[in-house]
């Protein structure tokens, strides 16, 4: 997966590995080639009235968001001007706009092979299959003629809703939150909003999933943390305006993040779960149906390689047989009955999934809904020596880091500490990182540090989490 | 007289001096009715006991201790040795199964208890079934009374059957001329037929769920080493051997009847090796689906994670790495049984054939009917049960001919060429892990012992093919070398040295 990797940096797939090894770090965009997006062409009848997407070229006129350089008046935090360069800054930096392109690369077309969705001869045989690639992938558009639709990478319509509607409308005077809503904008300003646009996919839905069949096949992996992921998104927008007008807009980017991935993750958990007990749903499945969904689990709980002395045997004391329900996106599941309730049930990797687990998944998602938000982790990433823990802990760190720092950028507070904080949190990413040819933890090097790292810091940055 | 006397020589001697003609006549006269039912190989009375009790080792050692001038002067140890106990106690690791997992005396077992919640590993029969041979019968869902002397571990009785009915009888040399059958029915093993001595072997090796020999996954996770694939000619020549072969002993009494008793077990001649060694991996493949079978027939329970191949799960994540490039059988990322039971069954079938379009034949249908095995473990997450079950049918059903096959074909030079042809050329789609590699690797070893050619010694050391056997080896100081080696294992490197062999 070497050459996975270097597509996984160009296409912000970010594997996990990405994620940890940037975070921090001031980002550092790779650049894109300046291409326009393919656009395979497909015919279909009758004509295609419900794709309501119009393409990224229809907002790219040079005097709207295709401009060459940024408008000099979009800078600074007062700024309430728009880039104008969003296109030029989606197509030649933006990895989402390679999604497509990520596809037909030949690691893709291996992965389309191994799952059956293409065959050798390159004709898609299991079409629903690759419907599911294509819902992150690409955007459905308007082809060229009324009967045509054409097939885009993750474009401007992807995030922002479909223009058909509103394409002539949302410059003039008078266009409203409500008219944009009524007409099918996505009003991303709203970090609820956006978290939930990128969750969709980063974490996945029901008919769009990176299930273990997928990862075999060798597809990375989803971990999905939205702040992480927003750090290393290039911005077309005026970022610096945006987290001067929000009050700690890290942490609200952090927590709308955990919020709209934990609800995402149980729907999809439910999805999953339904497919075994419904022969109905199990019919409309984009995926092949598999339970129980080795995906739902640590991933490490199993792929660590066998050793008296292993990392993840070395838990004295303890028995751990049974692989763990992946706690990425519950880092504080105990916070929860009903969390604790589902863990319970999914640590026997249930063979049926049967009415009792999907209660326990609804109960779960209902008690989502009542905003007993379980988000803390770090006692848990203490506590236990699991990656998914430890790394959420250290994301979570770093976006508070980051928060920090906007204060004093924007506010002007004094913070000394900036630096040796700083350093403590580059240590305990490097400390979380893989270690060089692997994709896991193959070692796990000193647990006495990790603890000691995360404490510290978390008494740092979060002063009333902070373990007595 | 004497030597035609049923009851032990000694004994006769004894009761002779003691008691005189007279006692002599009643007792031979007592003796002569029971032994002549035994002797005349006539089915055993339709009341014969089913179960059989443990003597003890002590009850074995009195002879197989060391040979007495007397059992010299009579030939006795030209059949065998007498020195069977000694080499077990003194050398063999089976003779410290239950020091081995006994926590005072070693850590890992300490460990391991503690994980586990074993208070006392003297009354823990899921794992004294394996390391002490504490019997439980599937029939009765009945666990035997402990094995006397458990405390030394995999003794005579675990291997050779309770000796209850047979330990009188078999000191008499007439014991020789007796069916495998006969003596079978006295709850005697007759491990001199490799397949016979396979299934005995390979019940601990493997796992027999029926007995409750089996490590589970919880047993693992809490320390156990991993159980490795085995090559039973390799292993049972690295006990070390207590026994010798027909074709290593001298002429001894009643030989001429012992060998038409025995054609099982005779058979092969000089190159039994070879034949033993493939005779053993069909059973290995039947022991494992059977196993199989018994974790994966129930549609509603979740089969023990140690059914399957642990390497399937339990590796690091690399990339690029070979476990992408190979060619799957179904869906990607399904856990699927051990490879190592099927990696030397079409050697054996090449062995069992010489007739080239039977062999294709044969094989053609051995591969048909794994891959609907394998389909069935990737048709969903552990297997589709109803498929597994199926396709276990038709391979259960094709390793019994294959048996068959094997006794009827001359174990000859051409035939354990024919093996080691197909050792040396594996299929492209043959999947060659790390214990699948060590199956070829040490079954080579043995054909080319029996070839006559130079060992191909050149991938010993890669594959880690020493075994820590015997009790100066050290199984928990040895395991590290063994993952490090699996850890570092190629396909790709491996095939092109087999290729080289092939040359």
């Amino acid at each position: 997966m070497r050459i996975f990797r270097n597509i996984l940096l160009a296409a912000m797939l970010c594997g996990v590995s990405v994620v940890v090894a940037l975070a921090v770090a001031p980002l550092v965009a790779q650049p894109v080639a300046n291409a326009p997006p393919d656009m395979p062409l497909e015919e279909i009848d009758p004509p295609p009235q419900h794709v309501q997407a119009l393409g990224a070229r229809s907002c790219a006129s040079t005097a709207c968001h295709g401009s060459v350089h940024p408008d000099p008046r979009a800078r600074g935090a007062n700024s309430t001007f728009i880039r104008r360069d969003e296109y030029i800054v989606w197509t030649d930096h933006d990895p989402h706009a390679r999604s497509l392109r990520t596809l037909e690369s030949e690691p893709s077309r291996q992965m389309l092979a191994a799952l059956g969705i293409q065959d050798n001869a390159g004709k898609i045989v299991d079409q629903r299959g690759f419907n599911n690639c294509l819902n992150c992938h690409a955007t459905q558009i308007r082809g060229e003629t009324p009967n045509q639709i054409a097939y885009e990478s993750i474009n401007c319509e992807a995030c922002h809703g479909p223009a058909q509607a509103w394409r002539d409308t949302h410059y003039r005077a008078g266009w409203s939150k409500e008219s944009a809503a009524q007409q099918g904008f996505i009003d991303n300003t709203n970090l609820t909003a956006r978290s939930q646009a990128c969750a969709k996919c980063h974490v996945g839905a029901a008919d769009r999933e990176v299930n273990h069949d997928l990862i075999a096949a060798g597809h990375p992996a989803l971990k999905f943390e939205m702040a992480a992921y927003h750090e290393l998104l290039p911005k077309h927008w005026n970022d610096a305006q945006e987290r001067a007008a929000t009050k700690n807009f890290e942490r609200e980017l952090w927590t709308a993040g955990q919020v709209a991935c934990q609800r995402q993750a149980l729907d999809l958990l439910a999805a999953r779960a339904l497919r075994q007990s419904s022969s109905q749903a199990a019919k409309q499945s984009v995926v092949a149906p598999a339970w129980p969904e080795f995906a739902e689990y640590d991933c490490f709980a199993c792929h660590h390689a066998l050793s008296e002395k292993g990392w993840y045997s070395s838990q004295a004391g303890k028995l751990n047989a049974l692989p763990a329900w992946s706690p990425w996106y519950f880092p504080n599941d105990e916070a929860t009955p009903e969390l604790t309730e589902l863990r319970a049930k999914m640590v026997h990797m249930p063979r049926i999934a049967d009415a009792g687990l999907l209660a326990a998944v609804q109960a779960a998602r209902d008690s989502l809904a009542a905003k007993t938000l379980p988000l803390a982790g770090q006692e848990q990433a203490l506590a236990a020596a699991q990656w998914d823990r430890s790394v959420q802990a250290y994301l979570r760190l770093a976006a508070e880091f980051r928060a920090r720092q906007d204060a004093a950028r924007f506010d002007k507070a004094v913070w000394p500490e900036a630096a040796t904080v700083k350093a403590k949190l580059l240590e305990l990413r490097q400390l979380l990182a893989f270690p060089t040819g692997f994709d896991s933890p193959a070692a796990w090097p000193s647990q006495d540090r990790l603890a000691e790292l995360i404490a510290a810091l978390t008494a740092e940055l979060l002063p009333a989490e902070a373990a007595p | 007289m004497i030597s035609s006397h049923p009851i032990p020589r000694l004994v006769a001697l004894a009761f002779f001096m003691l008691l005189g003609g007279a006692a002599l006549v009643f007792v031979s006269d007592h003796e002569s009715s029971r032994s002549q039912t035994l002797f005349a190989q006539q089915p055993a009375p339709a009341n014969a006991p089913q179960t059989w009790e443990y003597e003890g080792v002590a009850s074995c050692a009195g002879c197989h201790e060391k040979p007495s001038a007397i059992y010299e002067r009579t030939g006795a140890t030209k059949f065998v040795a007498l020195t069977e106990s000694h080499t077990w106690l003194e050398t063999d690791k089976h003779a410290k199964a239950v020091e081995l997992i006994d926590p005072a005396k070693n850590p890992l077992a300490k460990a391991m208890c503690d994980k586990l919640q074993i208070a006392d590993i003297h009354a823990a029969k899921e794992c004294l079934s394996c390391h002490a041979n504490w019997q439980y019968d599937k029939r009765t869902d009945q666990w035997a009374e402990r094995p006397k002397f458990h405390e030394f571990g995999v003794s005579c009785e675990s291997c050779h059957g309770a000796a209850s009915s047979w330990l009188k009888p078999h000191t008499d040399p007439q014991w020789r001329k007796l069916t495998p059958q006969a003596k079978g029915e006295l709850g005697f093993v007759e491990v001199r037929n490799p397949e016979a001595r396979a299934k005995q072997c390979l019940a601990c090796h493997v796992g027999d769920a029926a007995q409750h020999k089996v490590v589970t996954h919880e047993m693992y996770a809490a320390g156990h080493p991993p159980l490795p694939g085995v090559e039973l000619e390799t292993f049972a020549n690295a006990m070390p051997p207590h026994w010798r072969h027909i074709h290593e002993k001298p002429q001894f009494e009643f030989r001429g009847d012992f060998i038409r008793a025995n054609p099982s077990a005779t058979a092969g001649r000089e190159l039994y090796k070879s034949r033993a060694a493939l005779i053993s991996t069909v059973v290995a493949m039947q022991t494992s689906l059977s196993l199989v079978g018994d974790q994966t027939d129930d549609a509603t329970r979740l089969p023990d994670f140690a059914t399957f191949d642990c390497y399937a799960c339990h590796h690091d994540l690399q990339s690029p790495s070979w476990r992408q490039a190979r060619q799957v059988v179904g869906s990607p990322g399904r856990p699927r049984p051990a490879v190592w039971p099927t990696t030397l069954v079409e050697a054996a079938i090449a062995f069992a054939h010489q007739d080239p379009s039977a062999a294709a034949t044969a094989t053609e249908q051995w591969r048909t009917a794994l891959a609907q095995y394998q389909a069935a473990f990737s048709a969903q997450p552990f297997g589709d049960p109803a498929k597994i079950s199926e396709a276990r049918k038709v391979l259960g059903a094709l390793l019994d001919s294959i048996l068959l096959d094997i006794q009827k074909s001359p174990a000859d030079q051409a035939a354990i060429e024919r093996a080691y042809a197909k050792l040396v050329a594996p299929s492209e789609t043959q999947a060659l892990d790390f214990d699948a590699a060590r199956q070829i690797a040490w079954a080579l070893n043995i054909l080319a012992a029996d070839l006559g050619r130079p060992l191909p010694q050149t991938l010993a050391d890669k594959l880690h093919l020493a075994l820590p056997a015997t009790q100066a080896k050290s199984i928990p100081d040895d395991l590290p070398l063994r993952m490090k080696a699996m850890s570092a294992y190629d396909p790709k490197t491996f095939r092109e040295a087999l290729h080289s062999l092939n040359k």
